[in-house]
């Protein structure tokens, strides 16, 4: 089998390397253009919040973090909508031209612990989903930014000088190949807040403000609402039939509460309620019978619900009370059958478990201090240049 | 602050759900050539015309050892035969399989690209969630083992009134995300890879043999290669962005350095980057230096992402360590005779780290391990079992 051998591993190696593939070569979003609903950029759509907006600036953009491999360039683009007279929202969407083999790893603002907010939908060593709310500092005059931004910045002062910092609420998501990072950056105007100094939002400052608070919060469940349109977008699976978003600050409260998740499954593509609506949609179609229907229905229903954090974490904590059990049970028994001894035994026993306790707590941390500092060695974490970022986030 | 406040978002967005069902327009008998579009993926095929011979629906079972499972969860799927006749035979089929719903948790990998009986069976990807991998088999028609494309290839060649053999080369192509699954099997009658043959001379190319076979092994490296390159634009036509409709030939594949070509027509698209000053002369040569080292970067990414094994191993190593010093020290310290406190520091280590293992076990057996710890994709295959023979 030598000549197999061969063969094959000249193969893998053929496989393992990525194949150009432009994607959709589709070249949108130019400068002056408008979108209304949705824009388009490399074959991945952005949903858009109500209103026009128009393409205020095209470049490229570049890594400050990470190594993802052969990319090309990353596109950017920074849209802009105006209100009365002046920029009241901005876009800033970031996209990959060529695509890699390894994954892209995590926006550093989903990993950051002085955010305002930030959910991680999924995440493995080869795709992730997350979302955050951040404050940025759009408004400063010496705000950085890509290089599409020196064409935008001009724009924010006609009509006053903005507001010096602007709530950003950013997705990241990406798979195997792929990239998208979008930011929406708000002015806070919009919500009813006056221009405020950077310090007025941070993550303290917000959680003693309730105002600031409750407006951090809505914005956060509008962005977990629009969430499935950006990961359907980034499939370029956003359908024709999509209407523009509603803006965070144009929803109102239900009077009777209703369940994130709740809302979540209704809008997510591969949510039970969609795929159930999908499911219709083919005994509709006749593509699959009555019958079939209602096999596909009941293993549906019958399905467990996908798993989530707090089940793997309560599963942790039984298991964990579990093993406790076990551990001081058989470690009596030991003690037992070498001292005879109830007394001694249990001075044994209970000294195991105290000093074991500890012991696997700091081995613990050292292990997880390692991984930590091996996974941030190999930069899992790809960043680009944003607007109103400094080098190390200062924003 | 992460939580999120209950809001009565939903009705306001639901103008902007995407919702829909991609459309399913393939109808036996229609002509298609260059690439077939199902259920919003795209398929390349092998050059030349084929004829849609079957459109039907199946459904999914999950293999775990030698248990099957329907998962019938995982919603209908959408299957679709192509044919080609040549010169008075059916010489290519194409069987696919894709999923008319898009799941949450990954699909999974197929049983044949976990042999290792075959002529070859290659991971290009694999994690829990998705997967990359292609195999190649001889079929030898007969017994339990059917005609690819099976009746409705039979019925096919009836019609065309055309020859079909009974020993075939298939190259299965199974391509899955987190969402979405494209299973594709190319099959073959080797006489248009220039050997021809015939089931009961397939002991000469069954793959222990097949380097004895000079025109057999030809043919099976020209269709391993033309697989190998035609998984790329699979992986594309996944995510419903394959624009081309031109892919290499299968004969003379295995002369062409895949890897090669694929570097070259990377390469080009980087220099024409550079030179439209969409990149500087540095990303460029990093870029360079970037695919050059494309597997190594893969290596690295994999020493990063330490498994939930290697890292528990490795912890309950260290752990062990620890704590058995510590049972030195107060196993002595309570007992006062050195013979009896080695005995019983023995008999924790012995028993301790059996316990460990029967109550992981134990934990196995009662709750599996949980979705969020999946390392390995499922088994996931596709039959007729269910329900009825709907087609559209």
């Amino acid at each position: 089998m030598r000549l197999f051998d061969c063969l094959f591993s000249r193969l893998l190696i053929a496989t393992a390397t990525c194949v150009i593939a432009l994607g959709a070569t589709v070249e949108a979003a130019e400068p002056g253009q408008t979108f209304t609903g949705r824009a388009e950029i490399l074959g991945r759509q952005i949903p858009l919040p109500a209103g026009e907006w128009t393409v205020a600036g095209r470049g490229t953009n570049t890594l400050t973090s990470g190594n993802p491999g052969a990319f090309g360039t990353i596109e950017n683009a920074i849209l802009a909508r105006r209100s009365e007279g002046r920029i009241d929202a901005l876009v800033e969407i970031n996209v990959n031209r060529l695509p890699v083999g390894a994954g892209w790893g995590v926006a550093g603002d989903c990993t950051r612990t002085d955010g305002l907010a930030a959910v991680a939908f999924y995440k493995t060593p080869v795709d992730g989903f997350c979302m955050f709310v951040v404050p940025t500092a759009v408004g400063d005059p010496a705000a950085p930014g890509p290089a599409a931004w020196s064409a935008v910045r001009p724009l924010l002062l006609q009509g006053g000088a903005p507001s010096p910092v602007w709530l950003t609420l950013g997705y990241r998501v990406s798979d195997r190949r792929d990239v998208l990072d979008v930011r929406y950056h708000l002015d806070p105007r919009l919500l009813g807040f006056r221009p405020m100094p950077e310090k007025e939002w941070a993550l303290e400052a917000v959680l003693a403000a309730p105002e600031r608070y409750s407006a951090v919060n809505q914005l956060t469940a509008w962005g977990s609402l629009a969430a499935a349109l950006v990961e359907n977008g980034f499939r370029g699976e956003l359908s024709e039939r999509a209407t523009a978003l509603p803006n965070p600050w144009e929803v109102k409260p239900l009077k009777e509460p209703m369940s994130a998740g709740a809302a979540v499954d209704s809008i997510v593509r591969n949510s039970r309620s969609q795929r159930l609506a999908a499911l219709d949609e083919l005994v509709e179609s006749g593509t699959i019978s009555p019958e079939d229907h209602a096999a596909y229905l009941k293993a549906i229903d019958e399905a467990p619900p996908p798993p989530n954090p707090d089940d793997y974490y309560r599963l942790l904590g039984m298991k964990v009370i579990s093993f406790n059990f076990f551990r001081v049970s058989v470690d009596y028994i030991l003690a037992f059958v070498v001292t005879v001894s109830n007394l001694v035994s249990s001075y044994i026993t209970a000294s195991i478990v105290a000093f074991h306790s500890v012991a696997q707590v700091f081995n613990d941390m050292w292990w997880d201090n390692y991984i930590l500092a091996q996974t941030k060695s190999s930069s899992n974490q790809t960043d680009f240049v944003y607007i109103g970022v400094r080098a190390g986030r200062v924003s | 602050m992460t939580s999120v406040r209950t809001i009565a978002l939903a009705a306001a967005f639901a103008g902007a759900v995407a919702a829909g069902t991609p459309a399913l327009a393939q109808t036996v008998g229609s002509s298609v050539s260059g690439r077939i579009d199902i259920a919003g993926k795209q398929v390349p095929l092998p050059p030349g015309e084929f004829r849609v011979i079957a459109v039907e629906n199946l459904s999914a079972q999950q293999i775990r050892g030698e248990t099957t499972t329907d998962r019938m969860d995982l919603g209908p799927i959408r299957a679709v035969a192509l044919a080609q006749v040549a010169d008075g035979k059916v010489t290519a089929v194409v069987e696919i399989a894709t999923n008319l719903l898009p799941y949450y948790d990954g699909w999974g990998t197929a049983a044949d690209c976990n042999r290792t009986d075959l002529y070859a069976a290659i991971s290009r990807y694999k994690s829990g969630f998705d997967v990359s991998c292609l195999y190649l088999k001889p079929v030898a028609v007969g017994g339990d083992v059917g005609l690819p494309g099976g009746s409705a290839a039979q019925r096919f060649a009836t019609e065309q009134k055309a020859s079909v053999g009974d020993f075939w080369l298939t190259a299965g192509l199974r391509n899955a995300d987190r969402q979405d699954i494209l299973d594709v099997r190319y099959s073959f009658d080797p006489a248009v890879l220039g050997a021809p043959a015939r089931a009961a001379a397939a002991a000469a190319w069954a793959p222990a043999e097949i380097e004895r076979n000079a025109a057999g092994l030809a043919a099976v490296k020209d269709l391993a290669a033309w697989a190998g390159r035609i998984a790329e634009p699979l992986d594309i036509g996944l995510r419903g962005r394959l624009e081309s409709t031109s892919f290499p030939a299968i004969a003379g594949a295995a002369s062409v350095d895949a890897a090669e070509v694929e570097r070259a027509a990377r390469t080009d698209a980087l220099a024409a980057l550079r030179d439209a000053g969409a990149i500087t002369a540095q990303d460029y040569d990093r870029q360079m230096e970037a695919l050059g080292g494309a597997a190594t970067a893969a290596a690295a990414a994999g020493a990063a992402g330490w498994t939930y094994a290697q890292v528990a191993g490795w912890k309950a190593f260290t752990y062990r360590v620890i704590v058995t010093t510590i049972n030195v020290g107060i196993d002595y310290a309570f007992v006062g005779r050195p013979f009896a406190a080695g005995v019983l520091v023995i008999l924790q280590v012995v028993v301790n780290t059996t316990k460990f293992f029967f109550h992981e076990m134990m934990w196995q057996e009662v709750f599996g391990v949980s979705p969020l710890q999946r390392e390995a994709p499922n088994v996931i295959e596709f039959s007729r079992r269910v329900v009825t023979a709907s087609a559209g």
